[in-house]
């Protein structure tokens, strides 16, 4: 049995996924799909034959997409820098909080009698399994998105690769940084010089702590109304 | 007779902008419209339509509107700005130096076809 507004929910998802046409121009779309199907029945052809006539005239997705995105090619331009600024102060988001806590575990730990390379070793654990965590977690709110761009991107072999790569290089990032490279250096200067140089740091990555996600904080919301400004105009 | 593909751009702008100088009007009428005067040998694919009245949009030629119809249906208006008259009559005027040139090339000359 043919069920029209099945058929349409299916062809207008289809159009969703092209990153060009925004709602409103689904929603013109569809109109204009529905007023010829219901002049289509009207010189009798049957509801199947009038959509398949309608969605043909209408054009296919793809040169549909092509020609909207001579329109408002510009528009997604800023769409996909928000995502990516949106991707980076949430990796650093992630990145601050884990280094919180574990720097929470580790003074917790301290006073109570650990010391050393174990107490080293257990920040490194702590900042490693929250980050892990994030990602788990962050893979199962993507897996619930509404277009479903990221699901298909998780579910293929490639996708999950590239997943799998972006999640072990943060992590690797980690590591070196935040525990290799300070442990080679310790070594190398004497550990009281490196307290000295430690202490220098905390006081300037304080103020970058600081600045840094207010600056993408501000980015962020001049990205949003950029994007919001061009849907309504 | 199909029209080729780059004389069916060139003249998408005029004759959005001459039928909607006629009157506000919505997508699916202005394409009928089309087809109707040139008795169907204009043949536009319809999704092209709508891009070109959102770039008319954003040069502020024409401007949409929402209103519902008498079956309660909601459809995207537009209507003609100042801006769009304006370009309308430049447009006139350069389309009919084109077709009177060619007029009388074709009525002077003796027919080659």
């Amino acid at each position: 049995m043919f069920d029209l507004n099945e058929q349409i929910s299916n062809w207008r998802s289809t159009l969703t996924q092209s990153e060009t046409l925004d709602k409103s121009d689904v929603d013109e779309l569809e109109s204009h799909l529905r007023e010829e199907v219901e002049n289509l029945t009207a010189q009798s052809l049957s509801e199947e034959e009038a959509f398949w006539v309608a969605r043909h005239r209408l054009g296919e997705a793809g040169s549909l997409a092509g020609e909207f995105s001579k329109v408002n090619g510009r528009r997604f331009l800023w769409k996909r820098l928000f995502w990516m600024t949106a991707g980076v102060l949430l990796f650093l988001v992630i990145g601050y909080i884990a280094g919180v806590i574990s720097n929470a575990v580790v003074f917790a730990a301290s006073s109570g009698g650990l010391k050393g390379y174990p107490l080293g070793l257990l920040g490194v654990i702590v900042r490693s399994l929250i980050l892990f965590a994030a990602v788990i977690l962050l893979y199962f709110a993507f897996r619930q998105d509404k277009s479903g761009r990221f699901a298909r991107l998780a579910g293929s072999l490639p996708g999950i690769i590239l997943l799998a790569a972006g999640a072990a290089s943060a992590a690797l990032f980690v590591v070196l940084g935040r525990f290799f490279f300070p442990a080679a250096t310790a070594r190398m200067m004497g550990v009281r010089q490196y307290g000295q140089m430690v202490l220098v740091q905390a006081y300037v990555d304080l103020v970058w702590i600081v600045l840094l996600p207010i600056a993408l904080t501000v980015l962020l919301l001049i990205l949003w109304a950029l994007t919001r400004a061009r849907q309504t105009t | 007779m199909t029209i080729s593909k780059d004389l069916v751009a060139a003249s998408a702008t005029p004759l959005i902008l001459s039928i909607l100088a006629e009157g506000e009007n919505y997508g699916y009428a202005i394409i009928k419209r089309v087809r109707e005067l040139s008795g169907g040998e204009m043949q536009w694919s319809d999704g092209m339509l709508y891009p070109v009245l959102h770039r008319l949009e954003r040069q502020e030629l024409i401007k949409s509107f929402d209103r519902n119809s008498k079956i309660g249906r909601r459809r995207k208006y537009y209507r003609l700005r100042k801006e769009g008259i304006r370009t309308l009559t430049k447009q006139r005027r350069q389309w009919t130096i084109v077709y009177s040139t060619l007029k009388q090339l074709w009525e002077n000359e003796p027919c080659l076809i």
